[in-house]
């Protein structure tokens, strides 16, 4: 049978469709297939409430990279940024809540009520934390070092990042090498009093690993998170209108306007492999569809155990992808209220991020928790109202709260997640919480939806519900993800390719990976039989 | 007025000792000065009590670097090194984990719990063993400044880099590992037994203020690896005589290379003209003159109290603010009427003439840190425990002993209350827990002294009872220790310069600090050899390299261009 197409993706994520995209661009032959009868992966915008779009699982695009963006043409795709005038506000239980605005001097004014030194300091870390992302970038942006083998060709393509991070200053490398690993107590302590103030950005921290603010590589996290559109000091962040799936849907358009497919309930059984090459994938249907190299999204575990298969890839690998830490320890809960939760002025301070992160220290308890494979009694609370963006989300007058709980570990060492007593705990403590910091709320709540870890990795195929596809410490970056040794996109079975969150640079709707990734498959593309001209 | 020395080394510890013993032998004009009655800082033996000699503070050697001991002949000034010959991790069940240097005991001993960790337990002593030859160049070199372009930074961060490339494939990703992984994820890697994981990550949280579960303390389990003994790695000992022993031989053999050393001697602050060390004021007035000055002291004493602020750029002021110490550990050394009697082991037997770990498992040592994290010390804190007596009898009176406790976490900083008022229950706290595993201990304590981190910091100087003088963190590790810029044992004074544990490669009785930096001064001298940035003592000994090598990188910080 012909080869009918040049790649074949599996899964509809957003790096796979950034991938298809830059592929398509090239005159490949792309498809991609995807499991759910909705694309986007985990940036899906979909009917949870009747007549309600809700951002399933990412809320924030901020970090999704703009000269990619328009590199694919995405805004001609109906892209709609929305950048709401607060970026964060946190909630402190009784007192008045701090909000960071994108407009310093506000910020400036805000903190000042709370602590003058803090407010005269925030503008000068927000440079830093600007120009500190700026050199982490650079290595983000650039493929992952092959440590392991610095042919000429290697160090070539090596200077380049090493030049740009030059250019930023050797000091401010030197600097960033220094910052990396520390706790984001530790870097926010050299720089604020304010417990209100240093919890809120300590919460940059937390998404990507279950350990709480005073373990090290906090600083790397928040820095990471601050690599896309300006931080303005807290983290990227930037919304959508019509909901985070659009971006989804516009990488779709661009990739179809390039002549790529993309099929929709469509499950992948597993990946057909041929003396040690990829030939083409087996679907669940029974149907085969070959390709010249098959590029899967899907987090490595799931991509090496369930789609190729252990024997095919021999122990020592085996055990480098089951040392893979992945553990998801966030659950998301969205409410859809008949009215705004009561706050003065609540539709400027909660139009970005919305915070339950009062001190350190509590983020610190909520982490210890999850230490020891307990939900936290007390959790923290990440709040995005998508309806100040954009109130065509919901019904009139309706609004949408989808709150991201830290943390829920997928491993439990007491019950199941099954168990409905499991869930009521845990959405029992969320409310809690909110009436302590956000009263008023639960008598708003007209319907609710809770995703347990557990069900984001049977909704979404994130194994063990981590939506990183890995954890992001710092034993899990660079040339060491998703495995070391094999950073570059590259397995052990020849024109087999990954492109998801589980490889370098990482989880987060940055669509760097996908990008990177494309862009290795068509170096190797030489070494692909057939002709793709 | 005074006569004027080449060298006044403050601090009489042991990495001061070390760095005056070998500008001495250079032939330089060396003055140490120590505030206590006697030398050795925190390697110190003292009759606390009648007839019992206590290590009342560090009480293990074996970091100590080999060539050291050679270079100085302390064996032949006294000091001769006991090995420790097993590691007993008594468990609450009255069960326990017993290692010691029989292969097939410990295959057995791990194999009651699972033979799978029995069997990788060699594998991962070997790929330890490995990772620790391949770090242990780090000790040998002066960290280059990747931020300066200099010559000697350069060529020192291509062999780095040569030498760490040169590692095969998956050594080098175990490395990066061990540099970045918390040890209980780490050792879960390689052992499904929770005590086996325990006691072995209990040597990557000593000294430090993380819990096992905290990246970063892979990388303190590697540097308690890096031990050696005769060339045994992994070989911990004790030293006869007690820790103390060990400041003794070192200050010994810098006498008799015609070192001058002061004891009571404490110095109040360097003095500084025209942005250049001349000498020292001591507490008493005096005031002593020297070309060079050197501190073993650590860098906060170092930088903010021994010279004015305003003599240091603000970045560097900045950089040792920032510098970590957190004192995590206290100690309780006892004096004992008989031998303690483990009911997980009864009677004597050679786990006396070896360690007992008190961590029976990763939540314990967790939770000891989770008390520690919110300002409390453990309820139930990690002990690691030794019986010099029963490996040295002259540690105390025949058939009576001394057992000396290392105690995590003590936190420096309370949450509320003063260490003065909490060291009887902290103590307390270390003597139940004992108690638990050591049915006998409450009725043969004939004396008990409790030290706590502040006492640590009152009696040795070492800030916020840090026993590193600053944590071992990546953050302030080769050329970040003690911060960017001055790693290379200089300061921005000219003449004033660092050779304690604050500086690279860090803290343990290992000597390498002290004798780095001796390298560098006798550069900046133009005496003897120099270990430039990134080249190997040893290697650059055999290639005879002469006065002032090639580059002297950053000298105009030193005497060079003086």
């Amino acid at each position: 049978m012909m080869k009918k197409y040049d790649a074949v993706l599996v899964g509809a994520g957003h790096n796979a469709l950034v991938s298809a995209c830059v592929l398509a661009r090239r005159k490949w032959k792309v498809l991609v297939l995807e499991g759910r009868p909705v694309i986007g992966g985990a940036a899906t915008t979909e009917e949870i409430f009747p007549g309600c779009r809700v951002n399933v699982a990412a809320q924030d695009a901020g970090l999704f990279r703009r000269d990619l963006a328009s590199e694919l043409g995405l805004d001609a795709h109906g892209l709609e940024w929305v950048r709401p005038p607060a970026v964060a506000t946190s909630l402190i239980g009784g007192g008045e809540p701090l909000t960071l605005w994108r407009d310093p001097a506000s910020t400036h004014d805000e903190i000042a009520s709370h602590s003058r030194a803090d407010a005269s300091r925030f503008a000068e870390w927000a440079d830093y934390q600007h120009s500190m992302a700026r050199v982490l970038r650079v290595a983000l942006d650039h493929p992952a070092p092959a440590l392991h083998d610095l042919t000429r060709r290697e160090r070539i393509r090596l200077l380049r990042p090493m030049v740009q991070a030059a250019r930023l200053g050797r000091r401010r490398v030197v600097e960033l090498l220094r910052v990396l690993p520390l706790p984001a107590r530790d870097l926010l302590d050299d720089w604020f009093a304010g417990e209100a103030l240093k919890g809120m950005l300590a919460s940059t921290a937390l998404p990507g690993a279950s350990q709480g603010p005073s373990s090290m590589g906090g600083a790397f996290r928040m820095l990471y998170h601050a690599t896309g559109n300006q931080a303005h000091g807290f983290r990227s962040s930037a919304f959508l209108k019509g909901g985070l799936g659009t971006l989804s849907e516009a990488l779709v358009a661009a990739a179809r306007a390039h002549g790529a497919e993309i099929r929709t309930e469509t499950e992948v059984d597993r990946i057909l492999v041929e003396d040690g090459a990829a030939t083409g994938v087996l679907l669940a249907s029974g149907e085969e569809v070959t390709a010249r190299c098959v590029v899967s999204g899907l987090d490595p575990r799931r991509t090496f155990f369930g789609l190729v298969g252990a024997p095919r890839l021999g122990p020592e690998f085996n055990r480098k992808v089951g040392n893979i830490q992945m553990r998801g320890t966030t659950a998301v809960l969205h409410l859809l209220l008949d009215a705004l939760p009561p706050l003065r002025n609540a539709e400027q301070r909660l139009a970005g991020h919305t915070l339950i992160a009062p001190t350190l220290d509590y983020l610190e308890r909520a982490s210890d928790d999850a230490k020891y494979g307990r939900c936290s009694s007390r959790p923290h609370l990440d709040i995005v109202i998508p309806t100040l963006h954009d109130p065509t989300l919901a019904p009139a007058g309706r609004h949408l709260a989808s709150i991201q709980i830290r943390y829920a570990p997928y491993h439990l060492r007491t019950g199941t997640w099954d168990d409905p007593a499991t869930r009521g705990a845990l959405l029992d403590s969320v409310l809690d919480v909110l009436d302590d910091f956000l009263p008023g709320t639960r008598e708003r709540i007209v319907d609710h939806r809770l995703l347990t870890p557990l069900d984001l990795e049977t909704i979404f195929g994130l194994t063990c519900g981590d939506e990183y596809h890995g954890q992001m410490g710092l034993d899990q970056l660079l040339f060491m993800r998703p495995v070391p040794g094999w950073a570059r996109y590259r397995t052990p079975v020849d024109r087999l390719f990954l492109c998801g969150a589980g490889t370098h640079p990482g989880g987060g709707v940055t669509g760097v990976p996908g990008r990177l990734a494309a862009r290795e498959i068509l170096q190797s593309a030489q070494r692909l039989p057939g002709d793709n001209s | 007025m005074a006569r004027k020395y080449d060298v006044i080394v403050i601090g009489g510890g042991h990495n001061g000792l070390v760095h005056a013993a070998y500008l001495a032998r250079a032939g330089l004009d060396v003055c140490v000065l120590e505030a206590r009655p006697l030398v050795g800082g925190a390697t110190v033996t003292e009759e606390i009590f009648p007839g019992f000699k206590y290590s009342v503070f560090s009480y293990v050697v074996s970091l100590m670097r080999p060539e050291i001991i050679r270079e100085l002949e302390l064996p032949r000034h006294g000091l001769a090194i006991l090995p420790l010959e097993s590691t007993l991790t008594p468990l609450p069940n009255g069960d326990r984990l017993y290692r010691d240097a029989d292969h097939y005991r410990t295959w057995r001993e791990i194999s009651r719990f699972s033979i799978r960790d029995a069997e990788a337990y060699d594998e991962y002593g070997r790929s330890l063993f490995y990772m620790a030859r391949a770090v242990k160049y780090l000790l040998d070199i002066v960290p280059p400044d990747p931020a300066r372009l200099s010559p000697g930074d350069i060529s020192g961060m291509l062999r780095l880099g040569r030498h760490f490339l040169g590692l095969e494939p998956d050594q080098l990703h175990l490395l990066v590992k061990l540099m970045t992984m918390s040890s209980a994820d780490f050792l879960e890697e390689w052992f499904e037994t929770d005590v086996l994981r325990a006691t072995l990550s209990a040597s990557g949280i000593i000294g430090t203020f993380l819990g096992p579960r905290s990246p970063g303390t892979a990388y303190v389990l590697l540097h308690h690896y890096m031990g050696e003994i005769d060339g045994h790695f992994r070989a911990w000992g004790f030293a006869k005589g007690g820790t103390g022993a060990v400041a003794n031989a070192i200050a010994s053999a810098a006498r008799e290379a015609g070192a001058e050393i002061r004891t009571g001697a404490p110095v109040a602050r360097v003095l500084v003209k025209n942005g250049r060390a001349t000498g020292v004021a001591l507490a008493n007035g005096d005031e002593l003159r020297a070309k060079v000055i050197s501190s073993s002291l650590d860098p906060h004493r170092t930088f903010l109290d021994l010279v004015e602020e305003d003599q240091l750029p603000d970045e560097v002021v900045q950089g040792v603010r920032a510098y970590r110490f957190r004192g995590s550990s206290g100690k309780v050394n006892l004096a004992l009427d008989a031998a303690p009697d483990f009911s997980c082991n009864p009677g004597h037997g050679p786990h006396l003439r070896g360690a007992v770990s008190i961590s029976p498992s990763i939540d314990y040592l967790e939770r000891a840190y989770d008390d520690a994290k919110y300002g409390d010390f453990s309820r139930e804190p990690y002990i690691d425990i030794v019986i010099p007596s029963a490996i040295d009898p002259g540690m105390a009176p025949p058939g009576k002993h001394v057992m000396s406790c290392f105690v995590q976490y003590a936190p420096y900083e309370l949450r509320e209350g003063t260490w003065d008022e909490k060291r009887e229950a902290f103590g307390d706290t270390v003597i139940d827990t004992l108690a638990r595993y050591i049915p006998n201990l409450k009725d043969i304590i004939l004396h008990r002294q409790v030290v706590t981190p502040l006492d640590i910091e009152r009696t040795t100087g070492l800030s916020q009872g840090n026993i590193f003088q600053g944590e071992l963190t990546p953050s302030q590790l080769f050329f970040l220790r003690p911060v960017a810029g001055y790693a290379k044992y200089r300061t921005p004074v000219r003449g004033y310069y660092q050779c304690g544990s604050g500086t690279h490669p860090g803290g343990g009785i290992m000597g390498a600090p002290g004798k780095l930096a001796a390298g560098v001064v006798m550069g900046d001298l133009g005496r003897g050899r120099r270990a430039g940035s990134g080249q190997r003592a040893g290697r650059e000994r055999r290639a005879g390299r002469g006065p002032g090598s090639k580059h002297a990188p950053g000298s105009k910080h030193g005497l060079g261009r003086g």
